[in-house]
């Protein structure tokens, strides 16, 4: 696969090339707007590095009989707030993950719209709150047989907080439509400041949906047994941490992308202070 | 040598008192068995001493070479030399046991252990101990049956190469043959280092297998006798009744809740009752 950087510091429209590794580096400065187009019948991985203050308003419009691997890295730690609108045509194909894992306040709003027949998003998200994170995502069928698979995996730190909605909305006529979510999320704080919103608002008979959430804090046998096997404190919350964040790479497909969302996650958790 | 020192220990939980001055002393190349009656202390005892946060001691005193273990942390308590191969092994899922033993390894030395030095002693382990070669990439006893996660049990202990290790009924869910694997690699460890073990278990095949040089009887949180090897074979003949008799002391049974059944709330919920 060709693979092609390109610097984003101001508005731009980006078209991406078939079977092309594309690495975007955006920064963001007051508010920008960005747009990525996939063409119809290509195919290829994004990877988006988000740096920077402000607000980005994403748009993703992806055409018919594509299949696109994306991982967006939410590298900023300053206050940002992406608005993300993904409109998916028939029978394409997104595999979206997510890292949220430094330490700034992040706002996040995604609504992934599938227009069309066929369409499907695939969303993985692994999550380190070190600050504040405010996410949202909405999946809206608008046509039948389409399908939405939204995870989300998170760790709240001690003092963090942590907000997340996310939503699976089948409208009128869209038969066979498919919307399905998982929000876990492992707190560090006894007193946590965590709200987790699974939705499902279903207008249609004949369709599949379930949403599966759960909170927890780490699980005091767990950090024995590896104390009892002389690792620290910290380390036992540090192996604890990437237990739980790590086997979300292992449902990705494109490999460059598992193996930078991996070396993301190793390095952001050996990073920061889990006690 | 080493020394494991245990000096009329009182340990409490939720405010019962289950230990009622435990007193004891393990060395290297000493084998001691620890018997006696469910629910009477003996997984206290052994959890107690690695520091379990649940346990709370109370009164008395545990120290490890002249150090005092209660003023260590668990994980301080692992790195001067002690282990617990526990009764009900956790499991930690997204964490496979190469990583696992890895970090474990790393926490003990100065510099990271060489990949290949680390592969070649897991590699070993894993074959001595007839488990199977996929062990490295599974999830920490996720998965796991009853005598996998024992084994598992044994090969931390033969990587980390502790000074004095406990065995909480590790024989427990093995069958006849993995009995024999185990007893083998603990026999060896014995021979090869000067490891010194504080083994609880209820039956004497195992101490046929590792003959303990010392054994103790745990009744209702004291050591009410402590003799030679002899002892098991009498316990197993005679059970433990006798020492009630000998001894003077009541022998508490474990107390066990009795599951609520259909049954039992109709013969309960009276007649003419309107939720009959």
């Amino acid at each position: 696969m060709r693979e092609v950087m390109i610097d984003v510091t101001s508005h731009n429209s980006i078209t991406l090339a078939h079977n092309t590794l594309t690495t975007l580096n955006v920064t963001v400065s007051g508010t920008m707007n960005l747009t990525l187009l996939a063409p119809m019948q290509t195919k290829g991985s994004v990877l988006l590095n988000l740096d920077g203050n402000g607000e980005l308003n994403l748009r993703v419009d992806v055409d018919r009989d594509s299949t696109w691997s994306m991982l967006f890295n939410n590298d900023s730690k300053e206050s940002i707030k992406v608005i993300e609108n993904w409109g998916i045509k028939q029978n394409s194909s997104v595999s979206l993950a997510i890292g949220e894992l430094t330490a700034g306040n992040h706002e996040k709003a995604a609504t992934y719209h599938l227009l069309e027949e066929g369409a499907s998003i695939f969303v993985r998200g692994a999550s380190l709150i070190q600050s504040t994170l405010k996410a949202t995502h909405t999946a809206i069928h608008h046509k039948g047989k389409t399908s939405a698979q939204l995870d989300n995996y998170s760790i709240v730190l001690k003092g963090c907080e942590y907000l997340l909605e996310v939503v699976g909305k089948i409208e009128k006529a869209a038969k066979g439509a498919k919307t399905h979510q998982i929000s876990r999320v492992m707190n560090f704080d006894e007193k946590p400041k965590t709200t987790v919103n699974p939705k499902l608002i279903i207008d249609e008979n004949e369709v599949e949906a379930s949403h599966a959430a759960s909170m927890g804090q780490p699980d005091v046998n767990q950090v024995y047994y590896l104390q009892s096997r002389g690792m620290s404190r910290s380390e036992s919350l540090k192996l604890i941490t990437l237990g739980y964040l790590l086997p979300i790479i292992d449902v990705i497909d494109d490999e460059s992308i598992k193996e930078r969302l991996s070396e993301e996650i190793l390095k952001k958790v050996s990073e920061s202070c889990l006690m | 040598m080493a020394q494991l020192k245990i000096d009329n220990l009182h340990v409490e939980i939720e405010g019962k008192e289950i230990l009622k001055g435990v007193s004891i002393e393990i060395n290297s190349n000493e084998i001691h068995a620890i018997m006696g009656p469910n629910g009477n202390g003996k997984s206290t005892l052994l959890s107690a001493v690695m520091g379990h946060p649940r346990y709370e001691v109370t009164q008395g005193s545990i120290t490890f070479d002249g150090q005092d273990v209660l003023e260590m942390s668990v994980d301080e308590r692992s790195r001067v030399g002690l282990f617990l191969g526990m009764q009900y092994p956790q499991e930690v899922s997204g964490v496979t046991n190469s990583d696992f033993l890895k970090a474990a390894l790393n926490a003990r030395r100065e510099t990271p252990i060489p990949l290949f030095s680390f592969i070649r002693k897991m590699e070993g382990a894993v074959k001595e101990l007839e488990m199977k070669s996929d062990l490295a990439h599974r999830y920490v006893n996720e998965g796991f049956s009853g005598g996998e996660k024992k084994r598992n049990e044994i090969l931390q202990m033969m990587l980390l190469e502790p000074k004095i290790a406990m065995l909480d009924e590790i024989d427990s869910g093995l069958d006849v043959d993995a009995l024999k694997v185990v007893a083998n690699v603990v026999n060896k460890m014995v021979e090869t280092s000067d490891i010194g073990l504080m083994i609880v278990s209820h039956y004497e095949r195992f101490f046929h297998l590792i003959q303990p040089t010392h054994t103790h009887i745990l009744i209702d949180g004291q050591i009410v006798l402590s003799s030679d090897a002899s002892l098991v074979n009498r316990i197993d003949n005679e059970g433990y009744d006798w020492i009630s008799k000998e001894f003077g002391v009541s022998i508490k049974k474990e107390e066990r809740k009795q599951p609520t059944t259909l049954v039992s709330c109709a013969i309960n919920t009276p007649r003419g009752s309107e939720n009959a």
